[in-house]
């Protein structure tokens, strides 16, 4: 082999080439097996997804209504005395036409008066008797519903009773003479004496369906409100890269793999009308991000520190980092495992790295939420802006490679990085929607997805944006 | 009789249905179609993906993952070309973004599945054996894999190459020679003092 790659290296090539390409061993069966599950999963997931989608939609919708609803209705049960009204009508004499004593000669005179007839779907004329029956119908609901409530009239049951204690009502228009419609010309006139109303729940006709009666702890409608949140960090999309700084040859090329981080602070709330609150607090957002760089190295890009030392030479580098947060200075050293390797100076390698970046920022954040609902269930809005500077990121790095066999990195030494950046300041805007629940007077709890978005900032081009799941205690003061 | 309706279904399948056809039913979503796709081609593409992964079992993960784009991005061949250059270079694109993730770590080179494919393939055999190759392409550092795979299988020029893996042409040119002599002290049991 060596023999054939010495003489004719191309020749060593075709043969490879013609051995390589024409390989193909037989595949295991069992990787189509997999395929085929990939590819129904994938088939079954994408109906499911919108299924799930609009489950969520229709989810939050029904959780809205019901918070609202349910707080409409307390709000509406909430006992209150009534005055006698103001607009009670005088009592009117009786039209001159005499009133049928009872309800069977009102319904006999419509159906002798009213040239209507009324047919079943089988086109059987339907009985008087029914016909009657079908007008006191509701008549008679309409008397038992007084009755189960202190008014007192005539019943229908009993035709002909007198009114007693009546409360005067009446519609004088249907009674001018004149009126050709002798069905309306002969209501009865019932009177009814409502008894003076008290206190207490009102009456239901179906007690049954109303949900249990929850109570409901008293809010507080103004003051100011201490919390606490904490809540994990997703970031959605990162800052974009910016240019390297000119004089900077050198410069690594970056991919984020994963962001993310936590979120712990507190807030101080001013609730300056029932269902509105202002808030404004600290928080302190730690996030971790996983990056890759890559490097194109040239020996005489870096300084050599020590020249003399006939041993391992180590090298440094200064690069211009591009960082999510702006770029920053720095250093790469390099120690050569095999001093007695040489390289030469102009040939490029690459160098790879895997790097974690810890940064803690600090923010003050000034929102306006909008509470929904009266129960102990709300759901909160919130809307503001917030003002964000970072204060400290350390940059390590987790492994490295290099492709480069005759400088020999020792595979377990991993270069010393240094990272210097400038302090960064931005400005976010801040949207949430979340769902609070009062525990008591005093004591709320919270749960909130924020978006957070970069505005403006100091150092980095791009726009970040984050979702902070924000879990918060309010205690009112 | 359904049963039997279904196999003579997939004998004409298997029997008559041409490139075209083939990846329009494909197309369509036909999982008959898409074994009928895959037993077509698995066997080459198996080799493919075994000359860019470190191990059998990656290369296994490969070719799933390749067919799985196949099938998805099928709808992006109009048949220009040949169907089997262009699954290939579909595999490929999957075994070279293998590569840049295993970029991203220490190159380790496994000594005792060395010694184990060297007693395996005593001296003497043909040097030039497909399988011994592949085995020790796999215990190659993954950029020396993709630069040697790109430019002596693949016949890709150092420009291609420098484009794919995003290095420069100087880089790709020192990494070729760099791979050859690695390969090559590789197979003749030098590179086991690594």
């Amino acid at each position: 082999m060596n023999e054939l790659y010495d003489e004719e290296p191309e020749l060593h090539d075709e043969l490879l080439r013609d051995r390589l390409r024409t390989y193909a061993p037989p595949a295991p069966d069992r990787v189509w097996n997999r395929v085929a599950a990939r590819l129904t999963e994938q088939e079954e997931t994408r109906p499911m997804l919108f299924c799930w989608i609009i489950v969520a939609v229709l989810s939050l919708l029904w959780l809205g209504h019901s918070a609202y609803s349910t707080g409409y209705e307390r709000q509406a049960a909430v006992p209150t005395r009534q005055q006698p009204s103001p607009f009670s009508t005088p009592e009117l004499p009786l039209p001159a036409t005499p009133t049928p004593a009872g309800n069977a000669d009102f319904t006999s005179g419509i159906a002798e008066n009213s040239t209507v007839t009324t047919q079943k779907p089988s086109g059987q004329l339907r009985s008087k008797a029914a016909q009657r029956q079908n007008f006191a119908e509701p008549a008679r609901m309409i008397d038992a519903f007084a009755a189960a409530h202190n008014a007192t009239g005539p019943s229908h049951a009993e035709p002909g009773a007198a009114p007693v204690d009546l409360l005067p009502v009446s519609t004088p228009a249907i009674h001018s003479e004149g009126n050709q419609n002798q069905a309306i010309d002969r209501l009865p006139l019932r009177q009814y004496t409502l008894q003076p109303l008290t206190a207490g729940p009102l009456p239901t006709a179906f007690p049954a369906l109303l949900p249990p009666a929850v109570p409901v702890p008293a809010r507080r409608q103004r003051g100011f409100e201490l919390g606490l949140g904490i809540g994990p960090i997703w970031t959605i999309r990162n800052e974009a890269p910016e240019a390297p700084a000119p004089g900077h040859n050198l410069v690594f090329l970056e991919k984020i793999h994963t962001s993310s981080g936590t979120q712990l602070g507190i807030s101080l709330a001013y609730r300056f009308a029932k269902r509105w609150r202002i808030e404004s607090g600290l928080w302190r957002q730690s996030s971790l991000q996983h990056t890759s760089h890559s490097a194109q190295l040239r020996l005489m890009d870096g300084v050599c520190l020590n020249p003399q030392d006939p041993g391992i030479k180590t090298y440094e580098f200064q690069y211009d980092l591009l960082t999510t947060s702006g770029p920053s200075d720095v250093t790469v050293r390099i120690a050569q495992v095999d001093p007695h390797v040489s390289m030469p100076a102009d040939e490029p390698f690459t160098l790879y790295m895997s790097t974690t970046r810890r940064s803690v920022d600090w923010t003050i954040p000034l929102t306006v939420q909008r509470l929904i609902g009266n129960g102990p269930w709300q759901l909160a809005l919130r809307a503001g802006s917030a003002g964000s500077m970072r204060s400290r990121t350390v940059l390590s790095v987790d492994h490295f490679t290099e492709q480069c066999i005759d400088l020999c990195f020792a595979s377990n030494h991993t270069p010393v990085m240094e990272a210097r950046q400038e302090r960064a300041f931005a400005v976010q805007y801040l949207a949430g929607a979340g769902l609070g629940y009062q525990l008591s007077p005093r004591l709320s709890v919270q749960l909130e997805p924020v978006l957070s978005g970069t505005l403006w900032s100091s150092t980095a081009s791009g726009r970040p944006l984050r979702v902070i799941l924000n879990a918060q205690t309010n205690y009112a003061f | 009789m359904s049963k039997l309706k279904n196999k003579r279904d997939a004998d004409q399948a298997r029997g008559g249905a041409d490139e075209a056809s083939l990846a329009a039913a494909c197309r369509r979503g036909e999982r008959r179609a898409q074994r009928e796709l895959y037993e077509r081609y698995k066997d080459p593409m198996y080799g493919l993906c075994l000359r860019f992964a470190d191990t059998p079992e990656d290369a296994e993960d490969l070719l799933q993952e390749g067919f799985i784009r196949v099938f998805r991005d099928i709808g992006t061949f109009r048949g220009s070309g040949s169907l089997e250059g262009w699954i290939r270079r579909v595999v490929l694109h999957t075994g070279l973004q293998y590569i840049r993730k295993r970029q991203n770590e220490l190159p380790m080179v496994d000594i005792a599945a060395l010694e184990h494919l060297l007693a395996e393939n005593p001296i003497g055999d043909d040097p030039y054996e497909p399988g011994r190759l592949v085995k020790a392409l796999q215990q190659m550092p993954p950029g020396f894999r993709a630069v040697l795979n790109l430019y002596v299988v693949e016949e890709q020029s150092h420009e291609e190459i420098a484009r794919e893996l995003g290095i420069a042409v100087g880089t790709s040119k020192s990494q070729l020679q760099r791979a050859k002599a690695f390969l090559r002290r590789l197979l003749d049991k030098t590179m086991l003092l690594l």
